[in-house]
């Protein structure tokens, strides 16, 4: 068949506007059955165009041609692996159901959507760089960067990042030969695209301005572009559901033999309570997305003042997904840590089941904090004291984390590979950004500053001192693995030594700046915060050229790069016992457990071994 | 190489992150303390300073001297210590971020507690109604005394106890005063609370700190060439000369509209 | 994908999952925590719903009182629609793929009817979803429960063809025990919902 009917991105090309289209006509004829008037309502019209057009695209990339040809009951081969594995690059740029390729493809995407979002940062900091207003942006563009900015960074980076990293490690660590779901799997993938597409391509509707939270009623007044904002979090929301599925059941039901609970690498353990978070979560975001959306495009009245709704409510559907968000994005980081940290110290995990159990406590707590992003915004006054006492005693899992990791240090035998600086800068920078987590906790302290800079640096030490630096941590880790040959230490060490000074020569500032009156989303400041300001500007200019350094690094390497053969960190879990790149099909034969993860320092301990098989045996599996 | 004792060592970066610590808090750099709250918050925000130094300092060190005391020497094959944890340890660092938080909660419910001042500002004190709009403030005061509508400008007098409602028509706005420690938003379709007791006179910036559109900038006090008046905090006999004026000025537009009615 | 690859395949060898530690269903397990991140979207709307109704208080729009009787017609086919699925499973571990369809059928019918009566009543109910907060949030909860039943009889219509081709076996019938699964988690959301949105503003305001 021609290639336009195959399941390509070619075929995309004609059923994403096909559905689109539809849809759209759909509309005008209900409206005209209806006898609403206008017939024709571009918003309306527009939203539906949208949202079939992303079903349109996955169709057209795959997605449902076997269940398709299942439903239909012609005959399917259940094990029939041609979408499985990458044999050129080509590969990579179609539906692939390999957990490799898909954990590829989600981290090439993830960081060009990264530069995107930093891209705004730069562009808004050049605005903020000198006192006086409307310089480089107006005010509705800067906050419409602004909003690109964190929106971008958060779901599309930041939450499907981790995502992408597990994806390729996960099913590698417990001994499987790929998810549970591979479609729904490849399927998650190819909602990001779509996902990051309906952000940027909101620029054509005027954006959308209300900041990432997009609280309303301010968010009624914004363009279109808007309900685009809605739109896209709803399909990044999905997207994240239902990797979060495939990640349960995999680490469930899919561990090799010997694998138990307690024998389960960390990352797997974080991956396993941040998918429950997911689960359990994101649908309110979903549920918060929809009611506003209705809002601004059915006229309903959910949040409005005029029909007796309430703002408020809002923040309370949004944060009980995204104060749980913020956990999501960053108890994998914390998985990942544990391995880099333990691998690079050559010591075992220093309180294995403390770690393990603190990133339950930390999922569990997580849903009892959420409104500690309302303190000012008038929260019913008895919340409050409560609230503040559950959000202090996150510090406490977290805590026992951080100081596990010392622990895991102390008496070791340190490597300063840049995997492992990262993951001590790691500890470093996200113990600030804790800290002043947990001042914003304290009721009447955070009513004093919040919305000011102060919370900025709280967020962005954590989120880019903390996840930021753990998913480089993982990078440089497991860069070998992934590509079979090493990265450049030198540029490494360059990348990170400037990263995490200029991360702090801008972010840290920002603490005085709040503290002093300065807001946020603000384009233009007091006199008394000129100079600050250009220093922190130059600052960040610096931190996202560092980042370039890492792009270089890795594309270079990866053709000139030395082999790295198959284990050059001498870690014990599973992944290291396979080539790098792994075979397509991961294991020859399912591997047994017969160990901890962590066995450093025990003469000839193993994790696991996998089992010998003559070639016939290796057929009989193959069938 | 001596090998190095795990208690000192915390109780030697415990003290450097003490220094920190001190460091930080006279280097601290905050508005004036405008009101009796702004003391307590501040104390509140001393002590965080106190206990953050420490744990910082304690994290930094250790890992500082822990990374360079077991460094691996190049192509060193030796492997650590097949330590899988310590229980004691273990416990003791649950238990103190535990009691830590615990204090931190403590002294922020009873700071949250006494700064509260409402009830005070009920019965004798002045009840200010604040009105947020796309871009600006309108103040009415309730206390019948004095009685005044929608004034652009806030103006009370020192050492008497405000009480603050603050609502909107519109978009969410925060009505933030650093000087005062003092911020609340004016969440739409509800009426929101604060309370605060002037303790200086003088003029103080007034932000609005909560994005509201393309004037979010615009609506601060502190910015140049902005309209926002600052918040005035005088004397009480200025307070009710300021009063009397408005008054005058409220009957005069109020009788040149009926003199240009009688004209018409 | 490149013309090459059949043969790579032929070359390496792809071993099946198993074994695994668990011999968990993992279609079923995935089906389960789907449901549950499912039951959380429906939460979100519950939350909004208690919050208007109880801390702010805010009452249904004009002079009205739902239509509770009515409903429990509704109600009750949607539980009988519930058995009628669990029979066709039963005709299938009798190897009776058309009385596996009829089944399906009835439910399928009764499902169909529940949309019927339910769009019957938005039509009789008196007020729309922009008359004030709750009549959003009502057409919110109730909309999309209709839309999970809609769903459902699109995968019952679907189950049918695959009945009325034999494509099910006692052996091999996954997806139609998961459809069945979905319906029973539909029928049960409505339950709910019939409770809370229906039942109780009669008792509180
Ligand atoms: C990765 C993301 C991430 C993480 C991990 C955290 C972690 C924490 N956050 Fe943060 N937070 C955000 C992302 C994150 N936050 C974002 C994005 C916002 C802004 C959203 C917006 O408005 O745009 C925000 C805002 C925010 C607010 C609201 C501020 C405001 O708007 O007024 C608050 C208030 O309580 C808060 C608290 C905390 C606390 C207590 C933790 C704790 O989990 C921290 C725990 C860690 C430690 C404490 C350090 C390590 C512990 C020790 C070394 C033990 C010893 C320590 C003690 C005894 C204290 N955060
Ligand atoms: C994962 C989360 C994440 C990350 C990584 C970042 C990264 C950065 N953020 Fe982000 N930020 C948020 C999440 C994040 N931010 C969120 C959620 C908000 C709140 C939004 C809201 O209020 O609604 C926010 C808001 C926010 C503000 C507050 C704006 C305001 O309130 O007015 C600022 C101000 O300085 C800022 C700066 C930066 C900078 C300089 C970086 C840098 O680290 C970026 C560095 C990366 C790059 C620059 C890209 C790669 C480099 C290139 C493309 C090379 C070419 C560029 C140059 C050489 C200049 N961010
Ligand atoms: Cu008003 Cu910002
Ligand atoms: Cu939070």
């Amino acid at each position: 068949m021609t290639t336009a009917l195959k399941p390509t991105l070619a075929r995309c090309l004609w059923t994403t506007p096909l559905f689109a289209v539809i849809a759209a006509l759909a509309v005008v004829i209900v409206r005209n059955v209806l006898g609403m008037d206008p017939v024709v309502q571009m918003s309306t019209l527009l939203t539906f165009a949208y949202i079939f057009g992303s079903i349109g695209f996955i169709v057209g990339i795959g997605g449902f041609d076997y269940w398709w040809k299942w439903i239909i009951g012609s005959d399917i081969d259940p094990n029939d692996h041609s979408q499985h594995g990458a044999y050129s690059w080509r590969d990579y740029f179609r539906f692939n159901t390999d957990h490799k390729v898909i954990g590829v493809q989600y981290l090439v995407f993830v960081f060009t959507m990264f530069l995107v979002g930093g891209m705004f940062a730069m562009i808004f900091r050049s605005e903020l760089a000198r006192q006086g207003s409307e310089q480089v942006l107006t005010n509705q563009q800067y906050n419409s960067a602004l909003s690109q900015h964190g929106a971008i960074m958060i779901f599309v980076f930041m939450v499907p990042v981790f995502a992408g990293i597990g994806n390729y490690v996960i099913p590698l660590m417990i001994g499987a030969a790929d998810m549970a779901f591979p479609r729904v799997n490849a399927i998650s993938f190819w909602m990001l695209p779509i996902a990051g597409f309906i952000f940027l391509s909101s620029f054509v509707f005027g954006s959308f301005d209300a900041g990432w939270t997009a609280y309303p009623t301010l968010q009624d007044q914004s363009p279109f572009g808007q309900t685009l904002f809605q739109i896209g979090v709803i399909i990044a929301g999905s997207s994240s559901i239902a990797t979060a599925v495939n990640f349960l059941v995999t680490i469930v039901a899919m561990r090799a033999p010997g694998m138990t609970l307690f024998r389960m690498p960390l990352l797997v353990w974080s991956n396993l309570a941040t998918s429950a978070l997911v689960v359990a979560a994101t649908p309110f975001v979903a549920g918060a997305m929809f009611m506003a959306m209705f809002d601004r495009e059915m006229g309903t009245n959910f949040f409005t003042t005029a029909g007796n709704g309430s703002a408020l409510a809002y923040q309370h559907i949004f944060w009980f997904y995204s104060h749980p968000a913020v956990y999501i994005m960053v108890l994998p980081g914390f998985g990942i840590i544990s391995e880099v940290i333990s691998t690079h110290a050559r010591k075992p995990i220093f309180g294995y089941r403390a770690v393990a159990f603190s990133s339950a406590g930390i999922a569990v707590l997580g849903f009892s904090v959420w409104a500690h992003h309302m303190f000012a915004s008038g929260l019913e006054s008895w919340l409050r004291v409560p609230i503040m006492i559950s959000t202090l005693l996150i510090a406490v899992p977290t805590g026992i984390k951080i100081f596990s990791w010392l622990g895991t240090v102390w008496d070791g035998v340190v490597r300063m590979t840049t995997a492992n600086l990262f993951a001590l800068g790691f500890i470093v920078a996200f113990t600030v950004g804790g800290l002043s987590g947990v001042m914003l906790a304290v009721v009447p302290f955070d009513v004093s500053i919040t919305n000011s800079y102060f919370v900025v640096a709280h967020f962005h030490y954590v989120l880019f001192g903390g996840s930021m630096l753990t998913i480089y941590a993982g990078l440089y880790h497991w860069y070998p693995k992934v590509t079979g040959r090493m990265y450049n230490e030198k540029l490494g060490r360059w990348h990170f030594w400037l990263t995490f000074a200029a991360m702090n020569a801008t972010f840290f500032p920002m603490h005085y700046q709040g503290l002093e009156g300065m807001p946020r989303r603000v384009s233009d400041y007091a006199a008394e915060f000129a100079w600050s300001n250009t220093m922190i500007s130059i600052a960040s200019f610096v931190l996202g050229a560092s980042t370039l350094i890492m792009f270089y690094n890795f594309i270079h390497s990866a053709r000139h790069g030395k082999p790295a053969g198959n284990n050059p960190w001498g870690g014990l879990t599973l992944e290291w016992m396979l080539s790098s790149p792994p075979p397509v099909f991961n294991f020859p034969v399912t591997p047994r457990v017969i160990g901890g993860p962590y066995r450093f320092g025990e003469e000839g301990a193993k994790h696991a071994i996998i089992p010998e098989v003559e070639p016939a045996e290796v057929e009989k599996v193959g069938a | 190489m001596k090998s190095i004792k795990v208690l000192p060592l915390v109780i030697v970066s415990s003290l450097i992150g003490a220094v920190v610590a001190v460091i930080l808090i006279v280097t601290r750099t905050l508005p004036t303390q405008a009101s009796a709250q702004a003391t307590n918050i501040d104390n509140l925000y001393i002590y965080f300073l106190a206990f953050s130094g420490v744990i910082f300092g304690i994290v930094l060190i250790v890992l500082l001297v822990g990374v360079y005391r077991f460094r691996a020497r190049p192509n060193d094959t030796r492997e650590g210590k097949p330590i899988h944890g310590i229980t004691w340890l273990e416990v003791l660092w649950t238990t103190i971020p535990f009691l830590i938080v615990v204090s931190c909660g403590a002294f922020g419910w009873y700071v949250l507690d006494v700064d509260d001042v409402s009830a005070e500002a009920r019965k004798d004190g002045q009840n200010v109604h604040i009105v947020g709009y796309q871009f600006g403030w309108k103040y009415t005061y309730l206390n019948q005394e004095v009685g005044l509508q929608e004034q652009d400008q806030l103006v009370l007098p020192v050492n008497v106890p405000v009480r603050f409602e603050l609502t909107t028509n519109d978009v969410m706005h925060a009505y933030w005063v650093p000087a005062w420690r003092m911020q609340m938003s004016t969440t739409p379709a509800q009426t929101n609370h604060t309370s605060i007791t002037p303790t200086q006179t003088g003029e103080f910036e007034v932000i609005c700190a909560f994005l509201c559109g393309v004037g979010h900038t615009g609506m601060n006090s502190s910015i140049e060439g902005s309209i926002i008046p600052k918040v005035r905090v005088v004397s009480q006999a200025e307070f009710e000369q300021w009063v009397a004026e408005q008054k005058a000025a409220a009957e005069q537009s109020t009788e040149t509209a009926q003199t240009t009615d009688a004209a018409a | 994908m490149s013309a090459t690859t059949p043969d790579q395949h032929a070359a390496v060898p792809a071993p099946q999952h198993q074994p695994y530690r668990t011999g968990l269903d993992t279609n079923v397990m995935g089906l389960v925590i789907f449901l549950i991140s499912e039951l959380a979207l429906f939460g979100a709307f519950f939350m909004y719903y208690a919050y208007m109704r109880t801390i702010r208080a805010v009452p249904y729009p004009g002079t009205f009182d739902i239509p509770a009787e009515a409903t429990s017609i509704n109600t009750l086919i949607l539980v009988l629609s519930s058995f009628t699925c669990e029979f066709a499973l039963l005709w299938l571990v009798r190897r009776n793929h058309w009385g596996v369809f009829g089944w399906l059928f009835v439910t399928f019918a009764l499902g169909a009817v529940f949309l019927g009566l339910q769009v019957h009543e938005y039509m009789i109910i008196g007020f729309t979803p922009q008359d004030t907060a709750v009549g959003s949030i009502f057409y919110a909860l109730t909309g999309l429960h209709g839309l999970h039943v809609f769903v459902g009889i699109v995968l019952l219509a679907l189950a049918m063809v695959r009945a009325a081709r034999n494509k099910w076996s006692p052996e091999k019938h996954t997806g139609l025990l998961a459809i069945s699964i979905y319906w029973h988690f539909v029928d049960i959301v409505w339950v709910i919902l019939f409770t809370v949105v229906y039942c109780l503003p009669g008792v509180v305001g």
